[in-house]
């Protein structure tokens, strides 16, 4: 079967839902259940594809899982999907039988509930059930990058058979989830799949930009199958206003353009894939001047490497003790606030380090990558010595990666070059090896060469290879400094990949290390330095950076420069006046005078005193005119949002542990329902008043809550709840809560709650904002 | 299209006059049109009645509501309309509640008025399709319409193949700035009756339509 991809054009199947609607049976909600009522129908519908001159039809099992079809013998329905289309290929003489899966119908972390490792599973058992009985598997219609990797994955670790993944786009040139076609071809093809293109969505015409970027970016086979143009309901029936004749002739061209792999979506039938093998007659794969560009990919975001890039160095422990604590504790907060801070700064690229001794270094990483993708859309760096913990990071990230890090010491080369081949992640080399840091520009060449070498050898391109040539203390080993630079000039010119470096160790031992670190860095830009390793939260690192962009023309017409230093200014909900008292600055919303104020009298006052005098009198005067109604919700949140701020900068010169009072509450929206800023308001207000907030998130599972409680041991939950629906479910929470913990204390709010119903369902407390419960909690002395 | 300011302070409980908070609306708004990516769908059926309520022949779907057959006197047909702002709409609120609670708490307001908007427009495009008299419009969860009809109402329109919505288990719809709404036409002029004095939401609520005097 893998032989025939790029040899020959091939020809797909066209629509099931269209051919069983014009039947005239009635189909059902689930017409993949005809599998077993109506196998005849099936068979007949594939033949007529055969017939048409289908090289490969897809089963009948679309929707076949058990999310989607958890009331039906959905195990049962795939065997007998995958046995009706074998046996019309088997009577036809010729043609490949390909297992279809659709998305699982349940949405995936992030935005959903559904954990990467269960939808992994799902696809599993569905790849285990069709064993050696397919030629191929076919993942389509897909929305949901994260979706597709676990379904790849669930494919290439339990089949040698092939697989092509299609997903859907609209006008945008991005699925419903917000995934660029760049995006998927980079993380598709280093995940290895055998062809991959578009389905659905759209018509042929529509598609002409899809395959415009497709022909240009991917280098494997391009799969096209879209709908028979665009919707139109015609007495109920759904119709597409594209014939088959027009549907060939505009598929034709795509092929003449490079599309191999063709076929029909929604408003085929098997006109149309006739037209389509008459069409095609004669048509050869063309081959493709495909660009081999270094690239980057999240779910949402593409990244070309084609001008230099930061990748952020925060989330690391090495010098950082709130860091180090956060990794110990699992703040996830913590790391999704420097996720978060390091992309407003400018970051491209964001590393993960979670090395700290005693712990499950591949655990943590797993947690830190799902809570970093959960904030911010940048591609990732996994950093890690450790490679269970780097294979972890590429695993559940979402899109393409770099691993930072192998070098020149075989054993290293050996264990971690195959985990970017499985993932197609790009690879920092260090040029290093057993013998240390060599001392000459020469050595440092050497051994890039050698990494390369291995990396090309195993199949990993060119363009995923990144070589890091030292950054040494200048105060330490003076002449090393330019024999870095050159390094990267040579490395550049004669091995054709990537450079990086992290720069702020030049300066270790030097005063004002700033000075220092900025200006090199313009230093080994100039001498072609790609990606720079930096905390972008320094701005005198952040203007070198755009500064040589500008000057050396790869920030175009100067829009990066103009858009960082324009100095727009960002309205407050209040108007900024003069104001140095930084309890007035906290009501009225000023949170950079508040920060300056802050940091300023931090150098002689106490972190908590300061709380006490300002912040904790500030938050409770907006909390009673808020009450008398002179003030509204957003500017409560807002004088919350300062107060916040403030907090953030004493709670960093205090450590985390001395700033909460010791009052743990627990905050989630109940499971169901999704509506959370309500609980998100609380938090905010909660977090001033120094309460220890654990924030469970949205569509919290019961025994979620309950195990929380449990490990956790909090005074107060809070829990909320948007839809007269869902209250059920908050019900059902503080049943199963109460029967482990009695004493809790549970607050319950949202719209359409009220004492009454608070009661009714066994909450202590009814608070309709923020401000109530924070009075009741203070009233209750806990 | 411009947002209306006076319904998203009214979603935010701001009764105050304040300059400066009309501007943060407007650059919220800005900032919301930009990354939203609206998607509409209509399909305007022809109804008949099955087991005494209301059945849009060409989607199969049965309006099982007493309040709607009430509101909906004689109607001839019957629009199902669905609009989406698009997921990362959806993404940036949950973002801001990270980094800016304020500007969280207003782009919800500022989104919800916006969809709300695109439905409008979509309402009025229908009506000019027919002469007959409008209904007001129903959404699913009002009055005695349950939410449970979503999935099946998502599937039978398209709109998840079509604009990207799903519906979870307990029927709320992802992205979560999305509407669906149905309007009747009749050849009686429409009494809009007392559908407000038996929602559950009497006296608590700030919807939109609880400015018309019903």
């Amino acid at each position: 079967m893998k032989e025939l991809f790029g040899k020959k054009v091939i020809v797909l199947d066209g629509a099931m839902g269209t051919m069983l609607l014009n039947s005239g049976l009635s189909v059902g909600e689930k017409p993949e259940m005809l599998n077993l009522t109506n196998p005849e129908l099936i068979f007949n519908i594939h033949k007529s594809y055969l017939d048409s001159g289908a090289d490969i039809i897809y089963t009948n099992t679309f929707g076949a899982n058990r999310v989607k079809m958890k009331d039906y013998p959905y195990k049962e329905i795939i065997e007998k999907g995958i046995e009706i289309a074998r046996k019309a290929v088997t009577q036809n003489g010729y043609g490949y039988v390909a297992l279809d899966m659709g998305s699982i119908g349940e949405l995936l972390e992030p935005i959903g509930s559904m954990s990467f490792d269960t939808a992994y599973d799902i696809y599993k058992e569905i790849v285990l059930i069709a064993g050696d009985k397919v030629d191929l598997f076919v993942i389509e219609t897909m929305s949901d990058l994260y979706e597709l990797k676990s379904a790849v994955l669930a494919v290439k670790e339990n089949s040698d058979k092939p697989v092509i993944t299609t997903m859907s786009f609209d006008e945008s040139l991005r699925t419903f989830a917000g995934c660029p076609i760049e995006s998927m071809i980079a993380t598709m093809e280093g995940l290895g799949v055998d062809a991959l293109g578009a389905n659905c969505s759209l018509g042929p015409k529509q598609l002409g930009k899809i395959v415009d970027v497709l022909v240009k970016k991917c280098s494997i086979p391009i799969v096209l199958k879209p709908n028979a143009g665009l919707p139109v309901i015609r007495n109920g029936v759904t119709e597409y206003d594209v014939a088959a004749d027009e549907f060939a002739s505009v598929m034709a061209e795509y092929v003449k353009q490079g599309v191999s792999i063709v076929g029909g979506c929604c408003g085929t039938t098997d006109k149309y894939i006739a037209e389509l093998k008459k069409n095609i007659k004669g048509l050869k794969p063309v081959k493709r001047n495909v660009e081999s560009v270094s690239c980057l990919a999240s779910g949402t975001r593409y990244l070309e490497l084609d001008s230099p890039k930061i990748i952020g160095e925060r989330i690391n422990p090495t010098g950082k003790k709130l860091m180090k604590q956060a990794i110990a504790s699992k703040d996830i907060a913590y790391f999704e606030n420097q996720a978060v801070e390091q992309m407003q700064a400018g970051s491209h690229i964001l590393d993960i380090n979670m090395g700290i001794p005693n712990i499950d270094e591949a655990e943590m990483m797993k947690i830190a990558v799902k809570a970093v993708q959960g904030v911010v859309d940048l591609p990732l760096q996994i950093d890690s010595s450790d490679y269970k913990a780097v294979e972890a990071g590429v695993r559940y990230a979402n899109g393409k990666v770099i691993i930072n890090s192998v070098n020149g010491d075989d054993e290293v080369l050996d264990t971690i070059l195959p985990i970017a081949k499985k993932y197609g992640a790009m690879v920092l080399g260090l040029t290093i090896d057993k013998d240390g840091v060599p001392q000459t520009t020469q050595k440092r060449f050497e051994i890039a060469k050698k990494i390369v070498d291995k990396a090309l050898k195993i199949g990993i391109k060119k363009q995923n290879l990144i070589i890091d040539c030292l950054t040494l203390t200048v105060a330490g080993e003076q002449q090393q400094a330019t024999k870095t630079l050159l390094a990267i000039k040579k490395v550049k010119e004669e091995l054709g990949v990537k450079t990086v470096l992290g720069v702020s160790n030049i300066s270790f031992g030097l005063p004002s290390r700033g000075i220092v670190n900025s200006h090199f860095l313009t230093m080994a830009l100039s001498f072609g330095l790609d990606l720079a390793i930096i905390n972008p939260n320094i701005e005198e690192m952040m203007q070198s950076f755009r500064v040589y962009n500008l000057i050396n023309g790869t920030d175009i017409n100067g829009e990066e420069f103009i858009k960082s230093y324009a100095n727009i200014e960002s309205h407050n909900v209040i108007q900024n006046n003069d104001n140095d008292n930084l309890k007035d600055c906290i009501i009225k919303s000023l949170k950079n005078k508040a920060s300056d104020i802050v940091k300023e009298r931090l150098n002689t006052e106490n972190g908590l005193d300061i709380i006490e005098k300002d912040v904790i009198p500030a938050l409770d005067y907006i909390g009673d005119m808020y009450e008398k109604g002179k003030l509204f919700l957003p500017q409560l949140i807002s004088s919350a949002d300062t107060a916040k701020a403030v907090c953030d900068i004493i709670k960093a010169t205090l450590g985390s542990s001395d700033f909460q009072n010791q009052t743990k509450v627990i905050l989630a929206t109940v499971q169901g329902d999704v509506h959370d800023i309500g609980k998100n308001i609380v938090k905010t207000v909660l977090q001033n008043y120094g309460y220890q907030i654990i924030d469970l998130g949205k569509d919290v599972k019961i025994d979620e809550v309950v195990k929380c409680v449990e490990k956790n041991k909090p005074k107060v939950l809070g829990l909320s709840a948007l839809m007269t629906t869902t209250v059920k479910n908050m019900q059902k929470t503080i049943e199963e809560v109460r029967k482990i913990n009695n004493d809790i204390l549970i607050f319950v709010g949202g719209a359409v709650l009220n004492e009454s119903i608070a009661k009714e369902i066994g909450a202590d407390y009814y608070s309709k904002d923020p401000r109530q419960m924070v009075k009741i909690l203070q009233s209750l002395d806990l | 299209m411009e947002v209306d300011k006076n319904l998203v302070k009214k979603y935010l409980n701001f009764k105050g006059i304040d300059n400066a908070f009309d501007d943060f609306i407007d650059e919220v708004f800005l900032e919301v049109k930009s990354i939203s990516n609206p998607k509409k769908l209509c399909v305007l059926s022809d109804v008949s009645k099955e087991n005494g309520f209301y059945k849009l022949n060409k989607l199969g779907l049965l309006l099982k509501s007493e309040d709607i057959n009430s509101l909906f006197t004689d109607c001839e047909s019957i629009a199902t309309m669905v609009v989406t702002l698009g997921l990362a709409v959806d993404k940036k609120i949950a973002l801001y509640a990270k980094t800016d609670m304020t500007r969280s708490l207003v782009m919800d307001a500022v989104a919800s008025v916006y969809v709300e908007s695109f439905l409008d427009k979509l309402e009025e495009e229908v009506c000019t399709q027919t002469n007959l008299n409008k209904t007001m419009r129903f959404s699913p969860g009002y009055g005695d319409l349950d939410i449970a009809i979503q999935k099946d109402l998502i599937k039978a329109v398209g709109a998840d193949k079509y604009l990207g919505i799903m519906v979870n288990s307990n029927n709320l719809m992802v992205p979560l700035k999305s509407i669906t709404a149905f309007i009747g036409f009749s050849t009686v002029k429409q009494v809009f009756s007392s559908i407000c004095l038996t929602c559950p939401q009497k006296g608590n609520c700030k919807t939109k339509c609880s400015k018309a005097n019903i």
